[in-house]
């Protein structure tokens, strides 16, 4: 009954003037099942021929195969091909014909490789990324019926003299199965298409030498020669080379997904098969060194904690830059600002095994659809589906072990450089009369050995493991993934660790022919152990080794732990600190989060051209925090016992988004239409405590024993409505024009301004199908050109930065406190969106046969509105109000390269390439004064001014070392200075030396964060069973602040420990000269060392390898498995940079982009190697 | 199926129809945990909560509690000096106590935006209570008053800190507002302060209930008033007003008395005594409330654990400087209640700390003291009303009100013969007149530290003398300083902070020299 409707309405929408969609190569994004008038070139324009009568639909189209000589394949499983049939269609063409044949039916037909396949109309869904030709016939091995073209005529040949042919085909890269690839031999005269193991057979094959020809959707075309003997089975593997520019893949792009060939944006996207087996703890970690122009970096080793993930620059200087991430759909909530990105990584939930494919958003057009929040680029996750068909399960373990690497470790004086420096120092106060005699532990530097290593001390060999395992299967009706794991990760910090539990699953359902619904759920439970002593920060572990005395003791002489590192009389004028070894074994500080991603989804199909989608999806988060620091805990210069303390905090939240889309497909004059029109509702409530209290001892550790409790909770929302749309128009293969536009409304803006819109368009011009260029075709095989503009939002800022706020400030009275309240911020009713304006110009070609495919893109970002903290007068009663003021540029080039190296039997390797450069300029700001940010000694570490990039490092200049008095004199105004200290430059011309910035003081530009280009390069080689990948990325320029090195370990005042460099370079006198100043004189010519200069700045150009894994495929069935492999994995096995340290550190992720790479005693990155094993059954 | 598919379609229209009619109000932010300006300052009880907030700011900036203050009223000048043997070093604190600060550096900003702060609440609750009901007119009288004070009080030490300030009389609504109209002439300033003190005195009770002890009293705006006139230099508006505080012979009309033993003014026990006028009220171990803070300054870094085991932080910031210690007479109580004395081993040198603030049976065990921070007190009053009378020439009244701080510090009196023939103090300054001089020696020794020293030394006109001997003596006895103290005379006025000048887009000038 309902079908009947259907097609009736089908039938009228069907004319004459709709056209030859299915001609494309593609499969799928329109399967009509009416009037098509195709070009004669194609096979559905052949004249079928066909007469049956009373026939199933199966019989009718082996008829068809017969009269036409046109192959088709089919899943005769299907009860609707048990349906009977007539047609007398002798005068129609192959495409009439299926139309009659098949009319009733919910399955359409479309043109693959001189190949007709009959499949199921759906539209493809996010996870169906490989095209819809892999999910409908992998998932159903051996069930999948070819007929052949030339079956009956090569029949009564073939019948004298034959052999079999069978085999797998395999991607190159990653020896994973290809399904639904068409395997054929000579022109067609016998063909399949490979089930989901890859595997295929060819009854039937003449005996002879035949051309074997494999082709599958995103793989470039392969063949091989075989040769058959009369009743034989000759059995060949066949490797797949992705395809150069992979115009046919399908990506997930906003709200959907799209053929490649039809996404005129920016897009870059990163497969499950080229992150597999790097020990990796997050997605976004995924992305590191796989795309142009997506900067991922690493600032921090600290167990479980997020990677900095930049697209294209930085446009953002008050608001957030994080990306905007969406998972199966859902547009995880972004942080309020960068301090709240690194404490939460929004992934590190989701184990990286259970994602399909990460999709990053580049340019303005491609993001627009995602609105207010796109403006710093959108990334897309999709988790794994289900596959119809039997159950797969698979298993990886792994396990590995990690060290930090020597290189960045900060080295410090051993003891007796330690007592040699202290020995100098002294020396000068007895020759100025300050102190009558060199303290008795600093006279004989020669007595002393190695001392404590304090570094080494905080240092471990640790250990991680990993184990995830996944079932998948179902039937056509419901499909279903499902998923479990649990990671281990221990910090090469003593103390710290990362764990996570995970569950997920994922089901789909086709409920009616028309409706679909599916659900995925995945929670996860993580668990951080992070004591401060072992975090960043020079209060913690990584500063304290680099200020303790290297002649203090960690262990007492029974073995056991000091608490105290007590140097006094040991070392003395030296600070005594906590024992950080002790603080990290002693200090609780427990972080456990449950997070739960769910997302439902109902799917209609009211037309074959129209549909509505709507989902439902929801983030509830719980966290917690347990901490509790005994009375053995002492403080700087501060010996225990101490009072205890504790506290506890919990939070949680709900984010929960609607959305509700309808989508249209649909050919429309001479092309193809795609349209998408829906509404969005979002919404975040966040909850949160904190309690702390003292204790009385340290035997209980909750706060119900604890006295003077001091607590408060908190309550915040924000919500977003949103609108949008698109259109995709494909005009033949050789033109595609996108449009989009999506008005959002936020609560965080002022009454005012509260909603934007966000407008883009694209074309796509495709060199490769005109006339023109058909003289091009062997050499220049695809060529397009891509322009775009368009706009995006950003609004990443506090959820109530436009309200004037009231809040409690109380008053003590007659010795009780009295409720006060004080408004503490301006609002600004005018607070709207920040802008970016991008254009992108794009060339991609494939050339020389596929092997080589290469993108190149241009862009120009121009961010305006920025939302800046305007800096008030305080006259007013308000420090600052949060504007839109203010623009930034970022202008750059990417340059990827798809190279398929080498292709021999057995020997593959491929290289991707990816090179990006990026210009940052401010082009005004409030008021065109010049942002001060950072505080070092008072001063400010950056500027960021009109006409320069953001945030550069300012301080004294380096001027060489004074050698003698006439130097001095002859130098600029410098109180306290003599030979031995640094001769500062007078950069303001004022004859003296002033600490500070301009005009007053002599701070220079001494450093540019910004990175001059960055790269990439990605090499898979596999050899026979061996798989081998290598990730390098690398980076020139990029200064680092050294702050933390400055602050403590120069720090030459003699009250911590100090470089070893420092000892073994520094000036003794004018015939001893050294790199380093003098450590005697005057203390605040000496202090100047250990404040920001020049000095402090170091380049931080590097060439990283990232990670590498060797795999070795088992042979199929052994031990009765279905595939195995085994690898092994390292994680930054290699770094090649002259910067002793991380080269990707960075400190202050709060000041944002005003405050780039300074580092500051940050937690130091391993070097992982793991084992691990994957199989399945 | 049919009836599914399109009661499916239906109730999805009828879902979208709804969420987008109801979008404004979904988008509205209504936040939980704190009000906004639209929904407060309705009722009475929201501006008595107003203006205890507005005291929360003054307690906030004024005072030697406030590191910013302490170190440009008192570190930086000749009675107080930072520990030499300090390991630590103060980034902000340090280039003001040895005069090589800019305008950039962030305790005189602080001092500038914490008075701003303080004002910003004021003009609030002034310029909305007006149109609110109040049942009990006095009741609005009194919160008109309290926040007239402070403003007034706000006022009073910004323009003794930066000379010509802006004026910001009414509430700030928008970014437009925020940029002050430029700095106004000191007489400007001052004559706003005396119109606040003079509606504050008039609206302000005499005391107030138990409960409520701590605000503001009409004493304390005739005090105010009083000192106010002394820096306009109108000295008989200044000895009527003080002499309406002091009373005749002592006797205060509004109860103000010397306490009998110096030492007791500063008990932690005796707040809100009957010799405080007015005093920032804190509280030490009270959940959400600042304890005075100042225990950790006051001691020497490395007397950790030595003189005090409770106290934490201890970092020598500001110690008493010899040259104050030297000025005590023989046999003045005040010298032993004020400092004390105490042998450094590790640097091998005796350390003069500012005892008085000190109180370690008040300690408790997180380090934090009890007690408030007096601003104003009685001795205070007495000393300026014989300012007053010198300044009219009254020698001899002038005297006799020296004499009742004398007296308690146990110390004979004086007479105008005997400080005319005997200076009490050797020196150089004020040496014209000794009767003035006697006065601020006074004020030095009964208002050591208490944040009185920069605008007693600028009121005298003895600033750059006083610090230009005192650093010539400071660097030849603590060599370790270092070079620093680039004393010059235009550096007495603090610089308008940098930002301030930037953020007010051109609005505002800097002081000469700076």
């Amino acid at each position: 009954m309902i079908t009947a409707t259907l097609c009736a309405s089908l039938l009228f929408v069907g004319s004459a003037e709709l056209s030859a969609v299915q001609q494309r190569a593609g499969v799928g994004m329109v399967l009509a099942t009416t009037g098509v008038e195709p070009e004669a070139t194609s096979l559905l324009a052949r004249p079928a021929g066909i007469k049956v009568e009373d026939v199933t639909i199966a019989e009718a189209l082996a008829v068809l195969t017969q009269t036409s000589g046109v192959g088709v394949a089919f899943q005769p499983n299907s009860p609707a091909f048990n349906r009977r049939v007539n047609c007398d269609c002798e005068s129609l063409p192959v495409a009439r014909v299926l139309d009659r044949i098949l009319a009733g039916t919910d399955f359409g037909y479309a043109e693959v490789f001189d190949q007709i396949l009959i499949i199921r109309k759906r539209d493809p869904g996010p996870s169906e990324l490989r095209g819809q030709l892999a999910t409908q016939f992998a998932r159903e091995p051996g069930e999948v019926r070819i007929l052949p073209r030339a079956v009956t005529t090569t029949a009564s040949r073939a019948t004298l003299r034959q052999g079999t042919v069978t085999g797998r085909v395999l991607d190159a890269q990653t020896r994973q199965p290809v399904a639904a690839a068409q395997v054929s031999i000579g022109e067609n005269l016998v063909s399949a298409l490979t089930q989901a193991n890859g595997s295929f057979t060819l009854p039937n094959v003449p005996v002879g030498t035949h051309t074997l020809t494999v082709r599958s959707i995103g793989y470039v075309p392969t063949t091989q020669t075989v040769t058959v003997a009369e009743g034989q089975t000759v059995s060949i593997e066949l490797f797949l080379n992705v395809d150069a520019v992979g115009l046919e893949e399908i990506v997930a792009v906003g709200y959907g997904t799209a053929r490649r060939a039809d996404v005129t944006g920016s897009v870059g996207v990163v497969r499950q098969e080229s992150i597999r087996s790097i020990p990796l703890t997050s997605p976004d970690q995924a992305l590191v060194g796989q795309i142009a122009g997506v900067n991922v970096t690493t600032p921090t080793g600290l167990p479980g904690a997020a990677p900095q993930v930049r697209v294209r620059g930085l446009g953002a200087v008050g608001a957030g830059q994080q990306p905007l991430y969406v998972v199966d759909g859902f547009a995880l909530p972004q942080p309020e600002n960068e301090a709240d990105a690194r404490l939460r990584n929004p992934l590190a939930n989701i184990p990286v095994s259970d994602i399909e494919s990460i999709t990053v958003l580049k340019d303005a057009s491609a993001a627009a659809i995602y609105g207010s929040r796109a403006s710093n680029g959108v990334v897309i996750i999709t988790t794994k589906s289900g596959q119809a068909g039997s159950l797969q399960a698979s298993v990886t373990a792994s396990s590995g072990v990690q060290n930090d690497i020597e290189w960045t470790r900060p080295r410090m004086a051993n003891a007796r450089q330690f007592v040699t420096w202290q020995k100098i120092r002294h020396q000068a106060m007895v020759d100025e009369g300050l102190i009558p005699e060199i303290p008795e532990p600093y006279r004989n530097p020669e007595a002393y050995g190695e001392g404590t290593d304090w570094y080494a001390l905080m240092r471990r060999q640790s250990y991680t493991y990993d184990v995830q395992a996944s079932v998948s299967g179902g039937n056509e009706a419901v499909r279903a993934f499902f998923s479990t794991g649990v990671q281990r990760q221990d910090g090469v910090v003593p103390g710290t660790d990362f764990t996570r539990l995970s569950l997920r699953a994922n089901v789909d359902a086709q409920i009616t022919n028309q409706l679909r619904a599916g659900l995925r759920v995945g929670p996860s439970y993580s668990r951080r152990n992070q004591p401060t002593a072992g975090g960043e920060g020079r209060q913690a572990g990584t500063g304290i080794t680099m200020l303790a005395c290297p002649l203090g003791q960690a262990y007492d002489e029974e073995g056991n732990l000091l608490p105290f590192i007590d140097s006094g009389n040991i070392c003395p004028g030296v600070w005594r600190l906590i024992n950080p070894l002790y603080a990290v074994n002693n200090i609780q500080d427990e972080r456990n989060a449950l997070t739960a991603l769910a997302s439902g989804y109902l799917h209609l199909d009211v037309t074959n051209f129209l549909s509505i989608r709507t989902n439902l999806n929801a983030e509830w988060s719980q966290n917690e925090r347990k901490f509790f620091q005994p009375s053995t805990i002492g403080s700087n210069n501060n010996p225990p016992p101490s009072i205890p303390t504790g506290s506890y905090s919990s939070g949680r939240s709900l984010n929960w988004l609607s959305e509700t889309t309808v989508n249209l497909a649909t050919p429309f004059g001479p092309g193809q239409l795609d349209g998408l029109a829906g509404i969005t509702f979002q919404r975040q409530n966040t909850y949160s405590s904190t309690f702390s209290g003292q204790f009385p001892d340290d035997d209980i550790r909750t706060l119900n024993v604890a006295s003077n409790i001091t607590g408060n909770s908190n309550e915040s929302a924000w919500s977003l409505v949103s609108y949008l749309a698109r259109a995709n128009y494909n005009w033949k293969e050789r033109l595609v024009f996108t449009a989009t536009s999506r008005i959002d409304g936020s609560s965080r803006f002022g009454a005012r301004n509260r909603w934007g819109l966000f407008p883009s368009a694209a074309i796509a011009w495709y060199l490769h199908n005109e006339a023109f260029m058909s003289g091009l075709s062997e050499s220049v095989p695809e060529l397009r050109i891509r322009a775009s503009y368009g706009v995006t939002g950003n609004n990443q800022i506090g959820n109530y930065s436009s309200l004037s706020t009231v809040q409690k400030d109380d008053y003590m009275l007659g010795g009780s406190v009295v409720g006060g309240r004080r408004v503490t911020t301006l609002g600004n009713e005018e607070l709207g969106w920040e802008r970016t304006f991008e254009t992108n110009f794009a060339i991609d070609a494939a050339l020389l046969d596929q092997r080589l495919g290469v993108t190149v893109e241009l862009y120009n970002r121009r961010t305006t509105d920025l939302l800046i903290d305007h800096p008030l007068p305080t006259s007013s009663g308000f420090g600052t109000i949060t504007a839109n003021t203010g623009v930034v540029r970022n202008r750059g080039m990417e340059i990827a390269i798809h190279s398929t190296n080498l292709t021999r039997p057995g020997f593959n390797w491929s290289t991707d390439f990816a090179w990006s450069l990026n210009r940052n300029k401010v082009l005004s700001l409030p008021g065109g004064e010049p942002i001060y940010t950072g505080n070092w000694g008072g001063q400010p570490t950056h500027v960021t001014a009109e006409g320069q990039p953001l945030g550069l490092m300012i301080g004294l200049v380096h001027d060489g070392i004074y050698q003698n008095e006439a130097e001095v004199a002859a130098g600029p105004v410098d109180p306290g200075v003599q030979p031995g200290n640094i001769r500062w430059k007078d950069v303001n011309g004022d004859g003296q030396i002033t600490i500070g910035r301009a005009p007053d003081g002599d701070y220079g530009i001494i450093g540019n964060p910004h990175p001059d280009f960055t790269f990439a390069i990605n090499n898979a080689i596999s050899l026979g069973r061996f798989d081998f990948r290598v990730n390098v990325t690398g980076r020139k320029g990029g200064d680092i602040l050294r702050f933390g090195y400055y602050q403590s370990a120069m720090n030459v005042e003699g009250v911590f420990n100090v470089a070893a460099e420092y000892v073994e370079n520094m000036w003794i006198s004018e015939d001893q000269p050294g790199t380093m100043p003098t450590p005697i004189g005057n203390r605040e010519a000496i202090r100047r060392f250990h404040t920001q200069h020049s000095g402090a700045v170091a380049d931080g150009s590097n060439i990283w390898v990232r990670s590498a894994t060797l795999r070795y495929n088992v042979p199929q069935g052994f031990a009765g498995l279905g595939q195995m492999s085994i690898y092994l994995s390292a994680l930054n096995p290699l770094v090649f940079t002259s910067y002793r340290g991380n080269p990707d550190v960075e400190a202050n992720q709060s000041a944002g982009s005003l405050q780039l790479g300074v580092e500051d005693h940050a937690y130091p990155i391993a070097r992982q190697f793991t084992v691990g094993v994957e199989m399945s059954f | 199926m049919r009836y599914a598919r399109s009661t499916f379609v239906a109730v999805m229209l009828a879902g979208l129809q709804l969420t987008a009619g109801g979008c404004e109000g979904f988008l509205e932010p209504n936040p939980a945990s704190f009000t906004t300006t639209e929904n407060y300052y309705r009722t009475p009880e929201h501006f008595e909560a107003a203006v205890n907030g507005a005291y929360s700011r003054l307690r906030a900036f004024a005072g030697v509690s406030n590191a910013a203050f302490r170190v440009n009223t008192e570190l930086r000048f000749d009675c107080c000096i930072t520990d030499p043997h300090r390991l630590s070093t103060s980034p902000s604190g340090k280039p003001i106590a040895e005069w090589y600060a800019t305008a950039t550096n962030d305790f005189f900003a602080n001092l500038w935006s914490g008075a701003y702060h303080a004002i910003a609440q004021t003009n609030i609750i002034l310029g909305r209570i007006g149109s609110i009901e109040f049942r009990d007119e006095t009741q609005r009288d009194r919160i008109v008053g309290q926040a007239k004070f402070i403003r007034a009080l706000a006022y009073w030490y910004l323009v003794q800190f930066f000379g010509e300030v802006p004026l910001v009389l009414t509430e700030v609504r928008t970014l437009g507002e925020a940029i002050p109209d430029g700095r106004r002439p000191v007489a400007e300033v001052y004559a706003q302060i005396i119109d606040d003190l003079m509606d504050a005195a008039e609206k302000l009770p005499v005391s107030w209930a138990a409960a409520e002890r701590g605000r503001a009293t009409r004493g304390a705006a005739r005090f105010l008033l009083g000192r106010t006139y002394l820096l306009t230099q109108d000295y008989e508006n200044a000895r009527a007003a003080l002499e309406d505080v002091v009373g005749a012979g002592g006797a205060s009309p509004y109860g103000y008395q010397l306490m009998p033993n110096y030492r007791d003014v500063f008990n932690p026990s005796n707040i809100n005594s009957a010799e405080s006028i007015f005093e920032l009220q804190f509280g030490a171990g009270v959940a959400g409330q600042p304890n005075m803070g100042l225990i950790g300054s006051l001691l020497p870094e490395q007397s950790r654990g030595k003189i005090l085991p409770n106290a934490v932080g201890t970092n020598g910031d500001q110690l008493v400087s010899m040259q104050l210690v030297e000025q005590y007479e023989e046999g003045d109580q005040r010298l032993e209640a004020s400092i004390f004395f105490w042998f450094d081993e590790a640097a091998d040198s005796t350390k003069a700390i500012l005892w008085k603030f000190i109180w370690p049976q008040h300690i408790n065990a997180q380090g934090q003291q009890a007690g408030n921070s007096i601003l104003f007190r009685y001795a205070d009053a007495i000393l300026s009303l014989a300012e007053a009378h010198w300044r009219l020439g009254n020698s001899e009244q002038a005297i006799n009100y020296v004499n009742l701080i004398r007296e308690r510090a146990g110390l004979l009196p004086v007479d105008v013969a005997s400080v005319r023939s005997n200076p009490l103090v050797a020196g150089t300054y004020l040496e014209s007149d000794h009767v003035g001089r006697a006065i601020f020696n006074e004020r030095t020794i009964e208002l050591a530290g208490e944040g009185h020293r920069m605008f007693d030394l600028i009121r005298f006109g003895v600033a750059y003398e006083v610090m230009v001997n005192w650093s010539q003596r400071t660097l030849a006895t603590n060599p370790e300083l270092g070079g620093s103290f680039h004393i010059e005379p235009w550096k007495i006025l603090l610089p308008i902070p940098a930002r301030e000048i930037e953020a007010s887009k051109g609005a505002l000038t800097q002081n000469p020299g700076w």
